[in-house]
């Protein structure tokens, strides 16, 4: 088995690439090269689009091919509510077509007009803030900017740009309801861990902008995952600390604006959760890419034992290693604190560094 | 079955998994065809590669380690043909389970015929169905329209009327595909299979030739009450093969080594076991993968396919989704360790975050394991229920149990990465519950899908290297039916080492596992006498003697009853399942 690991990495100072892009058609508001801030549009579309069928030849009862004949519109056209679609010449019994709504004509055949309803279109910050390096055609962009960079397990789906509070002395420390006030309205807090479903409600109505975490309970995924502001997991689920070197980047950026993508997991993209904080940074800088696991490396361990650890590799095992549950799998020696060491498997590691 | 003749061409097969991509290597060896070895890598699909080359770049390169054997040239490109011994190979396959699943719209005229079929031909497929069109449908055209533009599925199924039966409401049915196909940019369109009545195949394609790639199939429902899914199937193969080079990059690369053939794994797994399947009229067979990204059951009988591939079950990221609203309560019927609800429930929804890592603890190893055994038995028990649906005989009359099968060949992770023996087995038995007399191989390396595909270009490889020795035995199971008491006895067990003339005897009771020890390469005689007209898969109360082959765990008479029914006390199904691990030696 190749080496190959996984990586989902905390660089205190990286280059980083991040499309933004819709699934869908629409329009590009920005250009290449251009600057973007976190709330800079970068695109729009119409990701719900409603259409409305409106046959005309059965409204004004003539046949089909009279009916196109008698259309005043054209494809493509923008028709607001009431604008005259059709008409029969007749000045004496003279019938009227009318659109319903505003919208654009998308399609006209048999004596049939196919609207688009006109809607306000869904817009797509640009969250990072850096440069246009590239455009994704009708969909988005591409940024790039340099920073530090922590990549997390988990993500409620939302992003945010905001200024980072440190409200946990340690990685272990809980957050509690009693630690938030009003003075906290409008930052991206910082903390251990939380098991609190009311911290979650009196974050809401504190309008906090955003929630970093260690860990919660599975059983609060429901209501983080409802929150307004974006609710991101470093580690995961269960009640575990923040891994040390994300705490220890993060929890002495007390005050700096970071980039908050609490994009999901996606399994078949490989992308994962964020918090970018922008940095100005000098000379060449390449992301980074996935490698073979090595000695020296810094990992985390993502499954228990040893969940949330941070370790050096020691060595890479030749031969699958048998573990006591009879598992058999590809190993590394790490090497956790107080020179503490223990056999993984390199499947349950993520090069982090 | 007619001779196939050997040929001496060497073949890779490139098995692209959600999770890792192999590199299998068969060549002849002493005039046969053999499996000579696999390497592994990293499926790299996602970021940050986004390109499945990488990831069949180093799985080749780490079979080239091991075989000593050059497969890449100094472009990377694979050596075809091979150019001197040592050196290349002749054919190439690859089969392929990872990227998203198909978005799927099936449109069909009556739920309960041609859109259940329909509904049946997107599950034996790495496919998600997100709507569904029939003529009960309420929702307006304009809604039906708003609904494609929403969704943008990859793939449409058109379904409906007989042969020589409807079809103006199909055409009728067809119009908000229409209108959004015009509406859709061209690379967001979705490819349309039309497996309906055929006279209509024509219409189809004069529809849609402007506005999308047509598959027409015959038809999938040719009357009420005759279903034909095997030939949609192998045509929407083709259209996945289509989808999947346009939407993974490097995939392009990989199906022109391969010649083009480029294969869903599902598909090629069916058509091994299919074929395996010709070998004993008297029985069928069964194989199971049981992946990340999802689980494969097929069971053929006499050239007669069933292929469930449930893209909700795998064990990776839809693993919150397999235990459904609440995992510890759904697991718990299957877990043998007492365990709090938040522990389980945590374990699983980080399976969905990390789904290759592997489970150490104890505590762990119990929720992945009650995970694995209800998955399979839900996929075994959707599989069950469509083979009934279709009115087959091919079943056992009992609608949760799979007739008699020879044998059952089981693979992926949950199996392949223990070197438990006896956990793998018993996974097996309690998630897929088979009746009568089988055989339980393990087949490490997915070597069935490789060879499904490379059916297609080199038969005799297929047939000589299915052949051979490629799988672990794990055992020879005998699954009594009987209606008698738990402690009663039910059948009477005599095996006769045929080297050493040592003979085991004794009775196994209803409820209870026994394990007679016959090592691999040796041979025994098995007499099985069913008591109480208990029913090993010949008919009740009748007996029978086997010349048997020994396995890495012998032979298991698993009586404790079908459908098994596991103990409600927690502590009582503990004590049974370790009970049981210790008779399969562990």
């Amino acid at each position: 088995m190749s080496g190959l690991v996984a990586a989902s990495y905390i660089l205190p100072l990286t280059l980083i690439r991040r499309e933004r892009a819709f699934p869908v058609q629409g329009r590009v508001l920005v250009r290449q090269g251009e600057t973007v801030n976190p709330q800079t549009v970068v695109a729009e579309a119409d990701l719900a689009p409603e259409h409305v069928l409106l046959n005309v030849a059965a409204a004004l009862g003539v046949p089909p091919q009279k009916a196109a004949s008698l259309l005043q519109c054209q494809e493509g056209e923008r028709l607001t509510e009431g604008d005259v679609i059709a008409e029969t010449p007749s000045k004496l019994f003279r019938k009227t077509f009318r659109s319903p709504a505003s919208g654009t004509v998308v399609m006209l055949q048999g004596g049939k007009v196919l609207l688009r309803k006109e809607k306000d279109a869904t817009p797509l910050r640009a969250v990072y803030p850096g440069t246009v390096v590239d455009i994704v055609e009708d969909r988005g962009v591409v940024i790039e900017n340099t920073g530090a960079l922590v990549q997390a397990a988990w993500g409620n789906g939302r992003s945010t740009y905001g200024v980072l509070r440190v409200v946990a002395d340690s990685a272990d420390a809980p957050l509690t309801s009693d630690r938030l006030d009003v003075s906290l309205r409008g930052s991206i807090l910082v903390a251990g861990r939380c098991t609190e479903e009311e911290v979650f409600a009196l974050a809401s109505e504190i309008s906090l902008r955003g929630l970093v975490l260690g860990s919660i309970p599975s059983r609060l995924a429901g209501i983080a995952r409802k929150t307004p502001f974006p609710v991101l997991l470093t580690e995961g689920f269960g009640n575990l600390p923040m891994n040390a070197a994300a705490f220890e980047l993060l929890g002495t950026s007390d005050g700096r604006e970071a980039s908050l993508n609490a994009q999901p997991y996606n399994f078949h993209r490989g992308t994962r959760p964020e918090v970018f904080l922008p940095l100005p940074a000098s000379g060449q800088l390449i992301p980074p890419m996935p490698r073979e696991l090595a000695p020296d490396d810094m990992v985390r361990v993502v499954s228990a034992p040893h969940r949330g650890e941070i370790g050096y590799v020691v060595r890479v095992l030749s031969e699958p290693h048998k573990f006591p549950n009879g598992i058999r799998a590809a190993a590394a020696v790490i090497r956790f604190a107080e020179e503490k060491q223990a056999i993984i498997p390199v499947a349950n590691l993520q090069i982090i560094r | 079955m007619a001779a196939i003749e050997t040929t001496s061409d060497s073949l890779l097969a490139l098995d692209i998994g959600a999770i890792t991509t192999r590199a299998l290597f068969f060549d002849v060896v002493n005039g046969q065809y053999r499996f000579v070895a696999a390497g592994s890598a990293p499926t790299t699909a996602g970021a940050p590669f986004h390109n499945v080359l990488e990831g069949a770049h180093m799985a080749i390169d780490d079979l080239q380690r091991i075989t000593g054997r050059r497969l890449l040239a100094d472009d990377a490109t694979v050596i075809i043909p091979s150019l001197s011994p040592g050196e290349g190979v002749d054919g190439m396959v690859t089969t392929l389970s990872a990227g998203a699943p198909l978005k799927t719209v099936v449109i069909g005229l009556l739920e309960d015929v041609s859109v259940a079929s329909a509904h049946r031909l997107v599950k034996s497929i790495h496919a998600r169905l997100v709507d569904t069109f029939t003529l009960s449908d309420r929702r307006s055209l304009e809604t039906r329209l708003d609904a494609l533009l929403r969704l943008r599925p990859d793939l449409v199924i058109v379904t409906g009327g007989t042969e020589n039966g409807a079809s103006v409401s199909v055409s009728r049915l067809l119009e908000p595909l229409r209108l959004a196909l015009r509406l859709m940019p061209p690379e967001e369109r979705p490819q349309i299979l039309f497996a309906g009545n055929s006279a209509l195949q024509e219409k189809i394609s004069t529809i849609f030739e402007d506005t999308a790639r047509v598959w027409l199939a015959p038809n999938v429902r040719p009357a009420l009450d005759e279903e034909q899914i095997a030939a949609a199937h192998t045509i929407l193969a083709r259209a996945l093969r289509e989808h999947y080079i346009r939407r993974l990059s490097g995939l392009q690369e990989l199906d022109a080594w391969s010649g083009g053939v480029t294969m869903p794994a599902a598909t090629a797994q069916g058509r091994m076991v299919r074929f395996l399947s010709l070998d004993d009229p008297s029985k069928g067979v069964l194989a199971v993968d049981m992946g990340a990204s999802s689980i494969t059951v097929t069971a053929a009988f006499q050239g007669r396919q069933y292929l469930g591939a449930y893209t909700d079950l795998g064990l990776g990221p839809q693993a919150a989704g397999v235990t459904r609203g609440d995992p510890h309560a759904t697991l718990l019927p299957w877990l043998t360790l007492p365990l709090e609800a938040d522990t389980v429930r945590d374990y699983v929804f980080n399976k969905t975050l990390q789904p290759a890592a592997l489970p150490l603890t104890e505590e762990e190893t119990a929720i992945e394991y009650a995970m694995a055994r209800y998955a399979l038995h839900r996929a075994a028990h959707r599989l069950l229920r469509d083979m009934y649906a279709q009115g087959t005989n091919d079943t056992a009359g009992v609608p949760e149990l799979f007739p008699p099968v020879e044998p059952i060949i089981i693979t992926g992770g949950i199996f392949t990465q223990t070197a438990n023996l006896g956990k793998a087995l018993l996974t097996a038995l309690d998630g897929l519950q088979p009746t009568g007399i089988t055989t339980i191989l393990l087949d490490r390396y997915n070597l069935t899908t490789a060879l499904g595909a490379a059916a297609s270009i080199n038969p005799a490889l297929a047939v000589q290297a299915m052949d051979s020795t490629m799988f672990i035995r794990l055992g020879l199971v005998v699954a009594p039916i009987s209606i008698a008491r738990p402690g009663t006895p039910v059948l009477k067990v005599q095996l006769t080492d045929n080297e050493s003339g040592e003979t085991l005897k004794g009775e196994v009771k209803q409820g209870g596992l026994a394990v007679l020890p016959l090592p691999p390469g040796r041979r025994g005689t098995l007499r099985l006498q069913p008591l109480y007209r208990t029913d090993i898969g010949l008919g009740a109360g009748r007996k029978a003697a086997y010349e048997v082959s020994g396995s890495a765990l012998g032979i298991v008479i698993d009586a404790r009853g079908r459908p098994l029914r596991l103990h409600k006390d927690m502590a009582r199904r503990q004590e049974m399942y370790k009970k049981w691990l210790w008779h399969l030696g562990h």
